[in-house]
């Protein structure tokens, strides 16, 4: 799953800490979703979308057949 | 996992309730089983550490929820805990053979037995558990 989660974080002014204990998840799982090594439940990636004010189709999309 | 993703304040005071009730066993009552008096000091050592890891980080987890117990954590615990479930079981289809070897004459102490399958099993979660944080 690509996502754009680190750009729009960081163009809302929020440190990964700060969206994580907002979020109430830890800081190590916003790099890793970050990065793409992991991929959010709904409910999280739902809470992360409604607090970086995107819709859920702006910040993940799934990667295409052979990328 | 549940516990794992919402750790609640009943929880955990539950759970440190039986961890100190099995602690408390261990030390008053081991030394009537007589199994030796190191390997009863190791058993309640292994406990206590494991009882103060789980009190410890439980609080933190109580403070700032989210902060260390949360859905990733839990995949996490869901990865290592399958990887050392078929590594035991690995390990015992393994050991059928071996202790039913005629020809191999395998016949370890059935404590000794118990003691590396609970710290094979111990050793693969944790391995796992680390490799799978990487990942993740």
């Amino acid at each position: 799953m690509h996502n754009r989660v680190r750009e729009i974080r960081s163009a809302a002014g929020l440190t990964q800490e700060e969206l994580g204990a907002k979020a109430g998840v830890s800081r190590q799982t916003i790099i890793s979703i970050e990065r793409g090594r992991y991929d959010p439940s709904l409910s999280l990636a739902f809470k992360l979308a409604a607090l970086l004010g995107a819709t859920l189709e702006e910040l993940f999309h799934p990667e295409e057949e052979g990328t | 996992m549940i516990l794992a993703k919402k750790l609640t304040k009943r929880c955990y005071v539950i759970s440190n309730v039986v961890l100190a009730a099995m602690l408390t066993n261990v030390v008053f009552l081991a030394p009537a089983l007589k199994m030796g008096e190191a390997f009863t000091a190791g058993l309640a050592t292994g406990m206590a550490v494991g009882w103060a890891i789980f009190a410890v980080s439980g609080y933190l987890a109580l403070r700032k929820p989210g902060a260390f117990f949360d859905e990733r954590f839990a995949a996490i615990q869901a990865v290592a805990s399958r990887i050392a479930f078929w590594v035991l079981v690995l390990a015992l289809s393994v050991l059928a053979a071996l202790l039913r070897s005629e020809t191999l004459a395998f016949e370890p102490e059935p404590a000794d037995l118990a003691a590396a399958l609970s710290n094979l099993g111990l050793a693969t979660y944790l391995v796992a558990a680390f490799i799978a944080s990487r990942t993740m």
